[in-house]
């Protein structure tokens, strides 16, 4: 494992341990990443959304971990951490919106479409965190299938490289991870 | 299961909805870094402000070696375009003037956050310090022309500030304006509208509608500028007040090409209205305009200065096109020609900017001769169009195709254009074709070919002929980068032909450059040599000795000369050629590029002979040249990575190959689909020896992929694949393929008839192992 990675692999593990400015310091680091996402997502582009991401999450690597370094395996292992990355740092923030608009710090008289579609969002994101707890118990190899493809926008190939699994196998977890989850997804 | 349930999740989806524009929105410029963090070598101190998607702090020397402080600004990081920045701050830190604020340091940190560290200033921002000091129109006017020196000053070196405004200039206790934040306005400014960061009421209408910006957007920003502080002025009045108003409506024009074409011609105006002389649009009528350029002689040296600065330009530039030093393309054109010599002294004279010669650049000095093509000449169309075209053409040689085309999109290039001969029509397209070129737009390049040849339709003549020759090679050209190499090389014969009878020489050069290399790429090399030999001499003949074209045409004979294996000959041709082009003075960085593509050559010449460690040092030496100038988005360093690449593969320094391929495969995919069908290939032959088959697989297959769609003339690279699925199948022990592939690769080889040294080596190797049944490196 490289420098690099291992200092992502800090952050995440103290982020998951309700470190604040671990958090923040994880964002800053996908920071460039997100902004081009969020820049792609706006301008509607035709290209599928996996193409985009994942060669974002290549160049996310080649950034952090240089171009020079890391055997296929390390990258590897950087996708697998890249993929919990992003679902901590959504799942983090849709946390703390809902808790803003709960604690109601200020009032908005109007709400714009968009602010109901992000707090529809968000409460998802939530609900869907708080589950994966629970299937990552009963099945841990589907929720890191499910991660890496709904949080880190990983195609099936990758998903089952970057895993160490057949492509089968990703993909029949995939099935069983989104009916675990629609079972009991509320709504 | 229920279809419905798996078609709730779907893949990247969390990535898609409004959550992760809101957080990317809420993070801006970042958190504040506490005091005592460390920037680079420095220190964070306090914090001085923020602003939209940067913070400014104090900071010092971390590392004590000298005292110094300094503001560290930190911008929130761009990856797409850090190179751009960094080639962009490079030239900031060139910079030297006593009015702009100037750069210390510069760099990224992990983050990918940009920090510039600039001189710390005290001062007022500039519209503060007329108030305070209620200074006069005059006053206003004479501080306001210092700060546009400054602007000039950085536009004559390719710089646009992109973000002036009243508080992006200081003034200093002794009332003198220092412009800060140069160079760094790029890195705040963002491809998407949205959310590019624009100081309110200071963006340009372009930079609003998220368009490519230009020097004029500056001289949009200036004329707002100078209306902010003419606001805060007593006002001026009667016909000052008139002729400042329009100037400001000149220079805020909402079309740029309706405003000042430079910060010349700005300045020009100012002066005006400090001197009480009409505007440069007042002047004269047409009419009257041609009758004094008659009378009197000053008028009538602007139209030689303009005759003159082209001339000498393209003298200097026909002479050596990469020369650095105006002084010395002055030199060249003085010795080249006594009418220049007189025009060189009428130029002097007549341009105020060039009082002593030395220090207007070429560049300048077609700006110059631009911004007075319309105004000066209304009356003379023939002259205007013959300097249109020089001027372009001058614009061309320097690379500079944005600006050339900006020529030849105004309403009076229009008018020129409608009413020209079909000889000119047919050369300006031809030029706008080339500058599209350069800018890599191709398509559109080849509409304009399309233009020009349907504008000669009925013409005949040897010029007309030759203009034929002319777009025949452009056309040929195009096909070429587009890997239509069959199409291409008719092309280049129908040319060659048609160059010879018209004894249009400079066409019957690129001609047969082209098509040698061509011939060269698809391993025809004995028809090559034919043909470089021929171009070297047309080349010399035309431009001379120390002309890049003949450099580079020596380099690439040197090649073809090595695969015949005529050792002696490939070596000294290339070594001639490096030292030509290391003996010329003042080299820019077009020479220093030969040079690499020399040293390239050079390592070519060497790997054929298999000296692999002195060609990884002759192709290192030609990468760090390109690394150092090369623009960004080049293609040029795909060939020397390509080389280490393949050196260090045979070798067996996996490492260093994998390193190089990487490279190679990141330039070549702007670039040629041939190059990007080779890097991938060698990633999976270093993946498939380094025991990472489903690496080498996965490269293959998108080797295959683009081979599928990719028009190859080389047999070699077929040979080399075949290899490769060899290789690929031995180390995973599956023989019966490998000895297939195998087999298909000799045929490859055996019919193509090329094997050249490394291609033994590995189809040997490969060979060597499904014998032995055991994967070795």
């Amino acid at each position: 494992m490289s420098e690099a990675t291992q200092d992502f692999a800090r952050l995440l593990d103290a982020c998951r341990r309700g470190d604040a400015d671990a958090s923040a310091r994880l964002v800053r680091l996908v920071y460039g990443d997100l902004r081009r996402l969020a820049r792609a997502q706006r301008g509607q582009v035709a290209a599928p959304a996996t193409l985009n991401t994942t060669s974002l999450v290549h160049e996310c690597y080649l950034r952090i971990a240089g171009s020079s370094v890391g055997s296929v395996a390390s990258r590897h292992h950087f996708f697998n951490l890249a993929s919990r990355v992003m679902r901590q740092v959504l799942c983090d923030y849709a946390r703390q919106r809902l808790a803003e608009k709960r604690g109601g710090g200020q009032v908005r008289v109007t709400e714009s479409v968009l602010d109901a579609e992000g707090h529809a969002e968000a409460s998802d994101l939530v609900e869907i965190d708080n589950l994966l707890v629970g299937l990552e118990r009963e099945h841990e190899r589907a929720a890191r299938v499910f991660e890496c493809r709904y949080f880190a926008g990983l195609g099936e190939q990758e998903t089952a490289d970057v895993l160490g699994v057949s492509l089968r196998t990703a993909q029949r977890e995939w099935n069983l991870a989104r009916g675990w989850l629609a079972e009991r997804l509320a709504g | 299961m229920d279809p419905r349930a798996l078609d709730r999740f779907r893949t990247g989806q969390a990535l898609q909805g409004p959550l992760l524009r809101e957080l990317v929105g809420r993070h801006g410029a970042g958190a504040i870094r506490p005091a005592g963090s460390l920037v680079g070598p420095w220190r964070i101190l306090e914090l001085l402000g923020s602003g939209g998607m940067a913070h400014v702090y104090l900071a010092e020397r971390a590392d004590g070696e000298f005292e110094q402080r300094v503001a560290l600004k930190l911008v929130c990081g761009n990856v797409e375009l850090s190179h751009r920045l960094r080639h962009e701050r490079q030239i900031v830190a060139g910079l030297r003037h006593p009015h702009i604020v100037s750069l210390v340091d510069g760099g990224d940190t992990v983050e990918g956050d940009l920090w510039f560290a600039m001189a710390l200033v005290e001062g007022t921002s500039i519209d503060a310090h007329v108030r305070a000091h209620a200074l006069d129109w005059r006053a206003c006017l004479r501080l306001f022309d210092t700060v546009c020196a400054a602007v000039e000053y950085a536009h004559g070196r390719g710089l646009i500030h992109r973000d002036l405004k009243p508080g992006n200039i200081l003034v200093d206790g002794g009332g003198h304006p220092r412009l800060l934040d140069f160079g760094i306005a790029l890195a705040e400014q963002d491809a998407d509208a949205a959310d590019r960061v624009l100081t309110p009421g200071f963006a340009s209408p372009e930079q609003l509608a998220g368009q490519e910006i230009s020097t004029r957007s500056d001289i949009y920003q200036l004329g707002l500028v100078l209306r902010a502080l003419l606001a805060a002025a007593p006002a001026a009045t009667g016909a000052v007040r008139t002729d400042l108003e329009r100037l400001l409506a000149t220079a805020t024009a909402a079309a740029p090409e309706q405003r000042y074409p430079a910060v010349t011609a700005l300045r020009e105006d100012l002066d005006a209205v400090l001197s009480r002389r009409p505007l440069a649009q007042d002047r004269a009528t047409p009419r009257i305009r041609f009758a004094r350029l008659l009378e009197r002689q000053r008028h009538a040296a602007i139209v030689f200065a303009l005759a003159a600065v082209v001339l000498v330009a393209s003298l200097a530039l026909a002479a050596w096109r990469l020369s650095q030093e105006h002084r010395q393309a002055l030199a060249h054109a003085q010795r080249a020609d006594g009418v220049a010599r007189f025009l060189v002294d009428t130029l002097s004279q007549a341009n105020p900017y060039a009082a002593n010669g030395s220090n207007v650049s070429v560049l300048e000095a077609m700006d110059f001769a631009a911004s007075k093509l319309d105004a000066e000449l209304g009356d003379a169309p023939e002259v205007r169009r013959e300097l249109r075209l020089r001027i372009g053409g001058v614009y061309l040689n320097l690379d500079e195709g944005r600006r050339c085309l900006d020529l030849f999109a105004g309403t009076a290039a229009a008018a020129d254009l409608a009413q020209a001969t079909p000889l000119w029509r047919a050369r300006s397209l031809i030029l706008n074709s080339e500058c599209h070129l350069v800018l890599d737009q191709r398509a559109l390049a080849w509409q304009q070919l399309d233009a020009a040849r349907e504008a000669l339709a009925d013409q005949s003549g040897t010029e007309a002929d030759a203009l034929r020759a002319f777009i025949l090679v452009d056309r040929g050209q195009l096909r070429s980068l587009d890997d239509r190499i069959e199409e291409a090389n008719r092309l280049f014969e129908q040319a060659l032909e048609l160059a010879r009878q018209s004894h249009a020489t400079e066409q019957e050069y690129r001609a047969t450059r082209m098509f040698a290399a061509n011939l060269q790429t698809a391993g025809d090399d004995r028809h090559a040599v034919e043909l470089l030999q021929r171009a070297l001499g047309l080349a010399r003949q035309v431009y001379g000795t120390t002309h890049r074209s003949a450099l580079t045409t020596a380099g690439l004979l040197a090649v073809s000369l090595a695969r015949l294996e005529r050792w002696e000959e490939a070596e000294g041709t290339v070594r001639d050629a490096l030292a030509a082009a290391e003996s010329i003075q003042h080299r820019g960085a077009g020479a220093d590029v030969v040079i690499a593509q020399l040293r390239d050559g050079y390592a070519n010449v060497l790997w054929q002979q298999g000296r692999l460690t002195d060609c990884i040092e002759q192709a290192g030496q030609a990468l760090a040249i390109y690394r150092r100038v090369a623009e960004p988005n080049s293609t040029q360093g795909f060939n020397p990575s390509w080389r280490v690449a393949t050196c260090a593969y045979q070798l067996r320094d996996l490492a260093q190959s994998r390193v190089h391929a990487e490279a190679a495969l990141g330039y070549a995919e702007n670039g040629s689909p041939v190059g990007k069908i080779n890097a991938l290939r060698m990633l999976a032959a270093v993946a498939a020896r380094s025991d990472d088959p489903a690496a080498a697989k996965a490269y293959l297959e998108r080797a295959d992929a683009a081979l599928a769609v990719t028009e190859v003339t080389s047999p070699t690279v077929f040979s080399a694949m075949f290899l490769t699925h060899a290789l690929l199948a031995a180390q995973t022990g599956d023989a019966a393929t490998a000895r297939t592939r195998l087999a298909e690769a000799d045929r490859s080889i055996e019919h193509s008839g090329q094997n050249p040294a490394w291609l033994r080596q590995e189809r040997e190797s490969v060979a060597a192992m499904i014998d032995t049944g055991s994967p070795q490196r």
